[in-house]
Formats: C-alpha cells, structure tokens, sequence
C-alpha cells in the first residue's frame, strides 16, 4: 500500500502531504526533511525509485513539482509511477493544464481530488472521467450550500437570531 | 453588567472576524508576498486563527479552520489545538463546513488525539446518510484515522455499507475495511463473507479491484487465512483484464504458493499468457518478479521471463527497466548465478550508470557472482571502476571488495601475491577512505600467510616510497602498516636502503605521531638486519680467505675511512653495485637517518621520542670511530657484533601470538625456584642508563606480535619470575592477591590476552607441537599458500617459527615465550648500546632514575648470561611498552628533580 503521499516544490517547499499510515508530527516533518534532501538532489534521467528505510518511495517530477509516493519494498514501482501520473492527468483535467500556483492557492482541492482517488492508501479510481465527475458533483454542492447562505432570507435570517 | 459588557464584546468582536476575516487566500497570499518574513506572519496568523475558531459563527469558524489545516499540512504549524473545534463543525448540514471539519480531523486526528471518542456517533450518522459526499467524507476520515476503538465501533456500519446498491459508496466502504481490520483485526469474522461476495461482484470492476487491494494487504499478514480462497483469486487472474487487479493478484499468488506448492502448477499458465500478452510493463515486471521468486522450477515460464529481464535491459533508454531488470536479477536465489553471469556485460556496464541505485544493484549483483575463479578477473574490473567512480561509490566498491575477500580466512583467494598488490591499488584510489580495513588485512595477511610476505614488502616498499601518499590522512593507517612490514620482513627486502629512505622521507611530518612511532620503530629493525647482514658477509669472506688475513683488515680500512668523512653521494649511487652491505652504505645510511631523527628525540609525543632515541642510541654504538690498532679494533667490532646479532635475534624469529590462558595450563616444573634472588646482579650493573626499545609497536592491530629469539642461552624465565618476585615484594600494594598464580611464572599481567576463552583446553606443549608444524593444522587447498586460522578462534593464530633461516638457527624451544622477556633482552641490548655511547644525549634524562633502572637492567642483562635451556613459558605482557612509555613520559615531563615520584608513579601501571 501506499503510506504516504508528498508533493514538493524544487525549492524544497511543501505542497500536499496526505499520510495513509500513522506517523507523528515530528516524524512528519522528519520524513519530509530526509525525503527532500535524497530526491531533489538527484538529477534528471535517473531511475525513479529510491530505496529508503527499508521503504521504496516512487517519485516523478512534473514541471517544477516532485509527486512523491512511498510504498512497501514488493509494491510494484512501474504501477505507483502510473498512478502519478493519473493523478497529474487528472488535477491537470480539473484546473486545465495545472501549475504549482494552482495547487498553491486550491490547496483543499487539490486533497479532495487526491482523496478522490487513493482510499486507504490503494487506488480507487482508475478512470478519469469518473473522479472528474465527482468532484464535480462536491463542488456543486459546496456552491449550492455557499448561494443559500448568501441569500437574503439567510441574511436576514442572522441579523434577526 | 460586568458581564453583558463583555458578552456585547465578544459578540461585536465575532461580527468584527465576521466581516473582517481573512481567507485562506488572503493568508496564501501574505505569506507569498513575504518569505522572509513567513514565521512572523505564520505566528499572527495563528493568534488571529485562535481567536476566530471560537467564534459562534460556523463561517467563521470553518474558514479558521482551514487556513489551520493549511498552516498545518504546509507549514507543520501544530493544530493539536483546534481538534474539538474541528469536530464542531462535523454536525453542521452545510457540506462545505463538513468537509472542513473532516478534512481537518482526517489530517490531525492519531491516536493521542483524546477527542477522537466524540466522533463516533457523528460519524455513525454520516455512514447512514443518504448523500453520497456525506457517507464519503466519514469513509475517508476513517481511512487515515480510524483507532482502535473506532474500528470497534463503526466495523458493523461499514459492513452494511459492503453491500449498498451505490457502488461509489461501495468501494469506499471496502478500501477502508482494511484500515479498520488492521486496527482490529478480529473484526475480520464480520467482513469476511461480504468482502468475498464483493470479490465476485460482476457489475462493478471498482469494487473488485478495491477487494483485491484488501485482500493483498491482509495476505501480507497472515497468508493462510486465505488459501482458501484460492480458487477466486485464480478466477480473477484467469478473467481480469484489468492491470492493477492483476498485479494484486499477483502479489497474493506469491505469498500463497510458499504455502500451497500445487498453485504453481495451476498459475504458471494464466502468467505466462499475461507475459505474452501485456504491453503493460508494470504486469510484465509483476510477474518476472513472481516468477523468479516463486515458479523458478518451470522451465519455459522460467525462460520467458528471463526473456523478458533482457528485453528490459535492452530498453536501455529508460533507466527505471534497467533499475528494475538488475532488481529482478537479484531476487534470483544463488543456484542461479549462471543467470547472472550470462547478463554480466550489461551489469558491469551498469556500474557505469549515472544513477547510484543502479549502481549500488550491479555491486550488489556482482558481488554475488564473486567465486574463487573469477575473482582476480571481477575484482581488476571493479577496482579500475572505482578509478572512475566518484567518492562515495568509489569506497562502496572498495568496501564490498574488501569485505568479500578476507571473508571467512580469504576462502576466495588462491593467488595472495594478487591481492596483496589490488590491496596496494586499492590504497592509492584518490578517494580511498578504507584505509582502516586495509591496514587490518595487509598485517592479517602477513602473519596468516607466510608464503606472501616478500610480495608484501614489495607492496609496502611501493607505498612508503611514494610521497604523495602521505597526503591522505585516510592512507595513514595504511601506511602504518605497510611501515610495520617494512621492518618486519625486511629480510625479503630487495633494498633495505630504500625502505629507510622512504620511512624517513621529510614528507613523513605529515602523519600522526602514532604512525610515526611506527616508522622509526622500522627504521630500527632495517638497522639491525643491514648490519647482522654485512656482518655476515664479514664472516663468510673471514672463512672463504682464512689464509688470506688481508681480507679482513681491508673491511676495516673501509670502515674508518668512510668514517672520517662522509660523502653527499645518495645512497642508491652506491647501491648501484651488486654488493648491498658495504660499510660504505651502512655508515651513509646511518648518517641518514641520524640527520633524519635526532629532530625528533625532542619531540612532544613519547612515543615517538622514546623510538626516535632507540634509534639514535643504536646509531651512536654502531658509529664508534675505529681504532687504529687492529687489537680493539676486534674488540670494538666483537662488541658491535654482540649488539647486532642480539636484537637481530630478537627481531628475526616470529611467532604468532598464544592464548592467554595457556599459560596456565602448564604444570610448573618442581625445579622451578621462583623466589631465586640475583646474585649476579653487581657484575651486570652499568653506569649508564638508556631507552629501553619496545617490541610491541603495533598496538592498534588488537593483537600483539610476538617476536622471540631463539637462542636459548639468551632466555631466562627464571630470573624475569624472580625479577617480578622481587618488585612484587617492594610493590605489593599494587598487585593483586594471586595465591595459587603465586607459582606461575610470568603470570604477572593476567589481563594479557584475555580474549581466548576456556575451549582451547589443549596444553601449550600441545600447541608448541602444533605451531612447529602449521601443516598439521592448517587447511591447505591445492596450490594455495597456507592461511593460518586457529581451530576456535578468529583474531588468534599461531605462525611457525622460521625453521629455515639463513643462520640456521633452528633451535627455537620456547615458543611461547613472551614479549616481556623480549623487551627485557632489548633494554639490556639498548643498555649496553647506551654504555657504549658513553654519555649521550638519550641518557641523560634518566639519571634521576638510575638506581630503579639498574635493577631493572640487572636482571635483563642477567638474562642472557644465563644458559639454562629450559623451556620458558611467559605471558606476553603488552603492558610492558606502557610502562616504558609512562617512564619516558616522567622523565621529560618531571624533568630533573623527582628521582622519588619516578621510582613510584610507573608502576601504577601494572
């Protein structure tokens, strides 16, 4: 399964972190700090695997962000690289051609897409369209509830409680 | 009042947050604007966000809490704070403050988190809501933070959610039954039946491949709990095209066949198909991997995916296939090393890879593949590649070579004459930084194996020569142990001349003082061989012209011309002649090195004065002008003789080091008089004192060389037993209570060598047999040299004495005897070089001690004018170098005036 999931800037900035196993806190920010300084070093055209703690952790980079995933030693490296990938098609799908700003200022977005497609650490949706739709859905939801409590029943509603 | 005024304040300040409130956006955006300035800002933000979060106004409140998620995921801003207020805004109907509150719990909440048992209920709700998002929201937050108790609670409400007709809920529902199962896995009764049912669910591939991803996990705990349901997971490889379901299965049929060997049968068939098939690289390696790890008994399915490992190097733009092409390789149990050997090209090329982890599998690969046939040819191939590697590689090679030669008594090795020159290479790689290991080897090496040690000094001659060596304070261990060989085996030596110039090389001031102990100590021990060597030249051209007594005036005619002045000539020039042990090169080599280390003798470090004026002493006495009457000329030249053939004796023979405890298995003999005092003690005592040339030189090795010599007239154990009678006698308060060792000689130091244990039970005469003939003990395989190993010990190991020396001096009869006595013979050596030298400059500071000394060197001079043959059996005692050492170390620190404290102060260290 999947423990973690990391995004970082080239700057070495966090993006996205979602753990699906427990850590602490401070074990957080530990894993963060090593994970940063094994991966950004490495140069381009080198394998994506690193082995890390008697963990694999699978890393791609897109632009000037490292999607990272750590993952047990016999999970299978080729199809971690391939759920990165489809969860980069899929925020590029969302945001239309995504940029780190995006994730930067839709941050909570960018979790309820990942949640959308990893659940307990494993992939639960491998078709595009149907997290697309969704999200889609949620984000309906959130606008009908945002206009209700903009209108002016509720408005009045406030002031006379 | 009181109170409605501050009920009015905090009502106005609420409305104030209200209107005023900052959103995330606002905060991203301070903080972007400002990196500099990000813990200031973090820090407002946080006093801003506590006063905000308690506002009644949910708004308000979840727009708090999300700019504190954010803080949180982003900055590791502590939120522990804002749990409860996170599980305020669960309740709430508005979807967005929900999903703030789940999101902000499923990102906080662990197991510490006390208010994680006021959710249970809320979430119990939201399982059973209607909408979809809802009962999302609750699955995930219970995905990532589900405890133990939660797990308990809501397993039943999950387990009615396996079944729902909304197949999104349904999925989610059985993902998160494995967190839950990990947290309780007794749950799993409850789950079993409906997972199983899921698994077989047709109309949704989603819930299929979210059951399999369950059950992979599960299986990885305990793989027999579902053999049984073998017969699914095999309907599932056979029909599923989908490649993530594949690979699960996959993994599953890997854990289960070390369980059920008959699956194999079935599988390999549905597996070979998927490898045919696919263009899916992530299945292929799925199954190589499960192939070569498990169905390695199936020829063709076996061969496929070989086929396919190669097809994976072959691709060798992509750097992730040739990454996972050597991963496969070495999942291979070691009967398949010829597979190995049959890829080796590529995996040598792959040493080459910019990618370390690529690198780091060919080494691990290639060490692999190291056997006695191959590892002169593997380990030239990976020292150049260290050549080209950079650093860190570069030792990780060096590191793994090392490590897989010296395995087991260098059980690869055959030819020691190779090693011995890859292990000189290895030290002269730039980045070489193991040169601890390699000192270990090189002197391993020269006592287990005597068959190599002149290959060895020419190794070390090579090291010690080159000046740009002693640069690389990671090649000074290196370097102390090739100084050790050089004056070890300097007898193999082709050019003892050349050693000492390299030892005393100015470029010597480089190393540590330890290591440079060790090279003086070397210098000393050539010393004495080029003179024992040139005195021999004198006897035999003495025998070769008896009649002609020409022969020897016209050695000495040499002798005191070259003594009166000396020439600027190298001395190599005057090597050039075949003749090596001419007075002329000696008396220039001696000029050498007493320009070379009287610097030193007044060094700061003792143990590099205290060598340097060994070496200084033995100078002075070989150095004496030659009278012009041929009568003491002789008597001078009989005394030189005296010296040189003493130590050269205590230098020449080797024997490797003896257990500790032997030495208490001997029987003592009922001739043995113990507390026999000195009568002879006033005929040895000199006037002079001097330094006292130690034998043990080698500390850090962890063991101690033993050297003994093998005239028996010289060893006295007697009168060393009666020695330490005597000093146990005045300095009883030091020693411990030794009733019944009372009667061992020599067991003064018990601490010695205590690192043998009590299975060596054999007496010592036993091992005296045994060392006399190594055969008997040792393995010997076709035509490789011995390696001496002991039968129980590792670090121990017994050298046979050298039986065929060129003086022939094979009567060695104690062999056991100790460096002690040694160390005693050479005080009386370096003594009478002192008395000789009259009144140098390395006596003198010693006369504050001189009355204790005298006693000392009454006893060791006593030692050799002894002729008792008796075989002595002694404790090594390495203490002995300490307390020269300390004695040194008061003599120059003390100075002139305590002749009191001296007297006391060493022997604080026995």
């Amino acid at each position: 399964m999947i423990h973690f999931v990391l995004l970082i800037s080239r700057q070495g900035v966090v993006r996205l972190t979602k753990w699906y196993s427990p850590y602490t806190q401070k074990e957080r920010s530990k894993v963060i700090r090593e994970l940063s300084s094994i991966i950004l070093t490495r140069g381009p055209r080198l394998c994506n695997f690193v082995d890390w703690r008697g963990l694999k952790v699978v890393y791609k980079r897109y632009a000037s962000l490292y999607f990272c995933m750590c993952i047990d030693n016999d999970d299978n490296e080729l199809e971690i690289l391939q759920v990165i990938h489809h969860f980069v098609e899929i925020l590029d799908r969302y945001f239309g051609s995504v940029c780190e700003l995006d994730l930067i200022f839709n941050f909570h977005k960018a979790y309820y897409i990942l949640d959308e497609v990893l659940i307990a650490g494993e992939l639960q949706e491998s078709s595009k369209k149907t997290v697309a739709r969704l999200i889609a859905a949620q984000d309906s939801l959130v606008e009908t509830a945002k206009e209700e409590s903009n209108s002016l029943s509720s408005i009045i509603a406030q002031v006379t409680k | 009042m009181a109170t409605s005024t501050a009920t009015t304040s905090s009502i106005s300040s609420s409305l104030v947050d209200t209107l005023f409130q900052r959103s995330l956006d606002d905060l991203i955006r301070s903080l972007r604007s400002n990196p500099s300035l990000e813990p200031v800002l973090i820090s407002r933000a946080l006093a801003e966000i506590r006063r905000e979060i308690r506002s009644t106004d949910q708004d308000t409140k979840s727009i708090a809490l999300e700019k504190l998620t954010y803080l949180s995921a982003i900055h590791h801003v502590d939120m522990s704070f804002a749990s409860f207020h996170a599980i305020e805004l669960l309740p709430l109907t508005t979807h967005r403050c929900k999903r703030v509150g789940y999101q902000a719990a499923s990102l906080s909440f662990n197991s510490s988190t006390d208010v994680i048992l006021l959710v249970t209920n809320q979430i119990r709700k939201d399982l059973g809501s209607p909408s979809d998002p809802v009962v999302a929201l609750a699955l995930e937050f219970l995905s990532v933070a589900a405890t133990t108790q939660l797990s308990m609670d809501l397993v039943v409400d999950v387990h009615n959610l396996l079944a729902s007709s909304r197949f999104n809920v349904r999925k989610k529902a059985t993902a998160t039954v494995l967190r839950l199962l990990l947290e309780c896995p007794d749950s799993v009764r409850i789950v079993f039946k409906k997972l199983v049912d899921n698994m077989e669910c047709v109309t949704d591939q989603r819930i299929v491949s979210a059951t399999v991803g369950v059950f992979c996990e599960l299986s990885g705990l305990d793989p027999s709990l579902y053999l049984p349901l073998a017969p699914e997971f095999y309907k599932i490889l056979v029909d599923s095209k989908n490649n993530w379901v594949l690979i699960k299965v996959l993994k599953i049929f890997a854990r289960l066949l070390p369980l059920e060997p008959r699956l194999a049968k079935k599988i390999v068939e549905p597996i070979s198909q998927h490898m045919r098939k696919t263009n899916a690289k992530s299945l292929v390696f799925e199954c190589v991997r499960t192939v070569l790890s498990c169905l390695d008994g199936y020829g063709n399915v076996f061969n496929l995916a070989l086929d396919k490992v190669k097809e994976f190097f072959i691709s060798d733009q992509d750097s992730n296939l040739r990454y996972l092409g050597l991963l496969a390789l070495s999942m291979l149990k070691p009967v398949y090393s010829w597979v190995v050997e049959e890829n080796q090209t590529v995996i040598i090329n792959s040493l080459d890879d910019s990618d370390p982890n690529i690198q780091h599998q060919a080494l691990n690969l290639i060490m692999g593949l190291v056997n006695e046939s191959n590892v002169i040819e593997l380990s030239d191939v990976l020292v150049n590649q260290a050549l080209k590697s950079d650093p860190l590689f570069a030792n990780e090679i060096l590191g793994a070579l090392l490590s897989s030669c010296s395995r087991n008594f260098y059980e690869l090795l055959v030819d020691f004459e190779w090693y011995v020159s890859l292990l000189g290479a290895m030290s002269r790689n730039p980045h070489c930084t193991r040169g601890e290991e390699i000192e270990r080897q090189l002197v391993d090496i020269a006592l287990r194996v005597k068959d190599v040690q002149p290959d060895l000094i020419q190794t070390a001659r090579d090291l010690l020569i080159d000046p740009a060596l002693l640069e690389n304070p990671f090649l000074h261990r290196i370097l102390s142990a090739a100084a050790w060989i050089s004056g070890e085996f300097v007898e193999f030596s082709r050019n003892p001349f050349e050693l000492v110039e390299a030892l005393l090389q100015p470029r010597t001031n480089l190393l540590p003082t330890i290591v440079r102990a060790v090279y003086i100590q070397a210098v000393f021990k050539i010393i004495i061989f080029c003179y024992s060597s040139y005195l021999d030249k004198i006897e035999n051209s003495e025998l070769s012209c008896q009649n002609d007594s020409v022969g020897k005036d016209q050695v000495f005619e040499t002798n005191s011309m070259t003594n009166s002045g000396c020439d600027d000539d190298s001395i190599s020039n005057l090597l050039k002649t075949d003749d090596l042990f001419t007075y002329k090169c000696l008396s220039h080599m001696l000029n050498l090195i007493k320009a070379a280390v009287l610097p030193l003798s007044v060094c700061d470090e003792v143990e590099v004065q205290e060598r340097a004026r060994n070496v200084l002493g033995l100078v002075h006495v070989l150095q004496i002008p030659v009278p012009e009457t041929e009568t003491s000329t002789s008597k001078d030249m009989n005394h030189i003789t005296n010296i040189v053939r003493l130590t050269q004796n205590a230098f020449s023979e080797r024997l490797g080091p003896v257990p500790t405890n032997a030495q208490e298995k001997v029987p003592v003999p009922t001739d043995f008089e113990l507390l026999d005092n000195l009568f002879d003690i006033k005929s040895i005592l000199g006037e002079d004192d001097a330094e006292i040339p130690t034998f043990s030189s080698f500390l850090p090795r962890g063991w101690h060389h033993q050297e003994t010599k093998v005239e028996e007239s010289e060893e006295q154990p007697l009168e060393s037993t009666s020695f330490l009678a005597d000093h146990r006698k005045r300095h009883g308060v030091y020693y411990l209570s030794t009733e019944k060792h009372e009667t061992v000689g020599g067991d003064e130091f018990p601490q010695a060598n205590n690192y043998l244990d009590a299975s060596i039970t054999e007496s010592v005469l036993d091992l005296t047999h045994k060392s006399l003939n190594p055969s008997s003990k040792s393995k010997t395989t076709k035509s490789r040299p011995v390696v001496i190993k002991l039968d129980g010990e590792e670090s121990v190991l017994i050298c046979d004495p050298k039986l065929g020396k060129k003086k022939g001096k094979d009567s060695l009869q104690g062999r056991d005897e100790n460096a002690a006595s040694l160390n005693e013979e050479s005080t009386s050596v370096a003594k009478e070089i002192s008395r000789e030298a009259g009144h140098g400059n390395s006596v003198s500071r010693h006369h504050g001690r001189r009355d204790k000394k005298h006693r000392h060197s009454k006893h060791k001079n006593h030692l050799h004018e002894n002729d008792d043959p008796k075989d002595g059996k002694h404790h090594k005692n390495p203490h002995s170098r300490y307390k020269h050492r300390k004695r040194d170390d008061d003599g120059s620190s003390t100075g002139l005036d305590v002749a009191q404290q001296s007297m006391d102060v060493p022997d604080l260290l026995l």
